[in-house]
């Protein structure tokens, strides 16, 4: 894994954190809806760094052996899958995260789940994430299917 | 009001932040997350500067300024790259982006190269109207004008004499100006003087200049405005007012190519080219007596008649647009639109006082007209045809109003005959039956 290759994303992640914690430094001349939102895109980008890291370093740990994946029934938001409880809420977090749509429709029925959003990967970490998805199937019994609009995880009879 | 200005980038969180940034600046801030969206809007309204995402996945950057150029925008656009991309960034200036910033962006040094786009957009934009004002642009959407214009185009290179004629305000000065600008000799001074203007006693120590001692007050030599024109074009305006003896003086100067200033006993060779206006009748004062005929002949090369304003309605709105744009220009007020009832009014209007009167009746409106409309203008339209003083047989004055009403109809209709048809409440078959009768351009 290299870190490098996500370089000008982490920059720009980095700049959008130091911009906005510039422009709270002066919060005197920002209205009460822009400090909201300023402190929104801090804790959007903060979430997304942060599952990014999580990721990254749980894929290096599985690489050299230092994590197991476990393979037992996880609840999560209601709903009762099979799989590894850390990479399962990985998935879900990241399904969020690449969603485009205001609102993420979510069809929870028997061993499948049908994301309904716009899953479409525009940079590099967000290529990172539907690419952790893809390899989130090595390590659980999940069956993960990603097309632009649809995520569909399903599992329990592979 | 800040400067304008629109960020294109397709990640939300970079167009808040540089927004709320930006704007505290004094900017007036606007964002685009998708650059096909933004191009419509840049085209739709003004923008002061562009500040561009290079990276975007609808369009790049670089194929944006593309686009920006196919569509003949010409707003500054600051390109913002990624660190280390540094072949897209001259690219882009070689494609006529003003500057680029690299990310994370500095907004302190972003500010800096978004002041000085804008200082130079402001001096590109003083310069264009300086440009417009010295060259004075000509509207010509009629026919007549066009052909007038056309044949101005191709005259302009030949150092012939040329008669300008036409009513007061038509616009004989500019069309001077317009072959003097398209001739070899546009780099040289263009000189215009109004014959009737200046005193007759005055006129000849004007236009040939004085030697010192030539008369009381004459201290010393002074050039004459033929000679101030030297490599260039002499407008003589009103030649119809130029006193006899001077016609004599003038004739000699055409001929033989040289002048005599007021006192002098020695003639100067000149290199002038001479373009002569005026609104009376020439040929009759050649007639009566009062205008030489060999002098006629002379000046009368090439003529050009410039109609008046009301028998080349298709000029009357684009000419007001212009005027409204200059002069909003002129005063740094917002730009304007004339309503529709306004526009009627003018194609209905009979602007004796031609172009100029147009040109003072909109300076007039724009700075009483609050708001972005021009909803009335302060001239009275006759409700009937308006009949010259002469009383017509009736059938010359019906078919005089016939074609008048139809060339506003049709200028109006914006030569839609099935809307001319029921504007005027008559058929199509009646309104083409008159463009054939009238010989007007469908």
């Amino acid at each position: 894994m290299e870190l490098g290759k996500y370089k000008h994303d982490l920059n720009s992640f980095i700049f959008k954190m130091e911009a906005s914690a510039q422009l709270l430094q002066d919060s005197e001349a920002l209205s009460p809806d822009e400090i909201k939102l300023i402190s929104e895109i801090i804790l959007n980008n903060t979430k997304v760094l942060k599952l990014f890291f999580d990721c990254f370093s749980l894929i290096e740990r599985i690489e050299k052996n230092g994590y197991t994946p476990k393979k037992k029934k996880v609840v999560i938001e209601n709903i009762t899958l099979f799989g590894d409880p850390k990479i399962m809420e990985y998935v879900f977090n990241i399904i969020k995260i690449l969603n485009k749509n205001p609102a993420l429709i979510v069809e929870p029925v028997k061993d499948k789940i049908i994301f309904q959003g716009k899953f479409k990967p525009e940079n590099q970490i967000e290529q990172f994430f539907v690419d952790f998805l893809k390899k989130a199937i090595l390590f659980s019994k999940l069956q993960i299917d990603i097309t632009e609009d649809e995520i569909v995880l399903s599992w329990g009879k592979k | 009001m800040g400067k304008k200005i629109i960020i294109i980038d397709d990640d939300r969180d970079i167009l808040d932040l540089m927004r709320i940034r930006l704007k505290s600046y004094g900017y007036n801030i606007f964002t685009e997350s998708s650059p096909i969206e933004a191009l419509d809007r840049i085209q739709k309204y003004q923008f002061d500067l562009i500040l561009l995402d290079q990276l975007m996945p609808e369009l790049s950057g670089l194929e944006f300024i593309d686009l920006l150029k196919k569509r003949n925008i010409k707003t500054p656009v600051v390109l913002m790259t990624a660190y280390g991309s540094l072949e897209d960034a001259v690219l882009a200036m070689k494609k006529g982006a003003f500057h680029y910033i690299t990310k994370p962006i500095n907004f302190e040094e972003l500010k800096i190269i978004i002041d000085q786009a804008l200082e130079l957009s402001d001096l590109k934009k003083e310069l264009t109207e300086l440009r417009s004002l010295l060259y004075k642009e000509i509207v010509a959407e009629s026919s007549q004008m066009k052909k007038i214009l056309e044949t101005a185009k191709k005259i302009a290179p030949f150092d012939t004499t040329v008669l300008i004629t036409g009513e007061s305000g038509t616009g004989k000065e500019m069309i001077a100006n317009f072959i003097h600008n398209n001739s070899l000799r546009k780099d040289k001074p263009f000189v215009a003087i109004n014959c009737g203007a200046i005193p007759s006693d005055l006129l000849e120590s004007e236009l040939f200049g004085y030697k010192k001692g030539a008369f009381t007050g004459a201290n010393t030599d002074k050039k004459g405005l033929i000679e101030e024109a030297e490599g260039g074009t002499l407008f003589l305006d009103e030649i119809g007012d130029l006193p006899i003896d001077l016609q004599v003086k003038l004739l000699r100067v055409l001929q033989e190519k040289e002048i005599k200033p007021v006192g002098s006993n020695k003639s100067k060779k000149i290199n002038v080219r001479f373009i002569t206006a005026t609104n009376r009748d020439l040929k009759k004062m050649v007639e009566e007596g009062k205008f030489r005929e060999d002098l006629y002949y002379r000046i009368n090369v090439i003529p050009i008649h410039i109609p008046p304003l009301r028998e080349r309605k298709e000029d009357i709105i684009p000419l007001a647009r212009f005027f409204i744009k200059r002069f909003c220009s002129k005063y740094g007020i917002p730009q304007k639109k004339l309503s529709d009832n306004v526009k009627n009014k003018l194609l209905r209007y009979e602007f004796k006082g031609n172009v100029r009167e147009l040109e003072n009746i909109i300076e007039r409106a724009v700075l009483t007209t609050e708001g972005e409309q021009i909803e009335d203008i302060p001239i009275n339209v006759s409700k009937r045809y308006n009949f010259s003083s002469d009383l017509k047989p009736f059938k010359k004055a019906k078919e005089e109003f016939e074609k008048n009403y139809l060339e506003t109809l049709l200028t109006y209709t914006r030569r839609n005959i099935s809307k001319a048809s029921k504007v005027a409440g008559i058929t199509r078959a009646q309104i083409y039956r008159m463009i054939k009768k009238y010989g007007i351009e469908a």
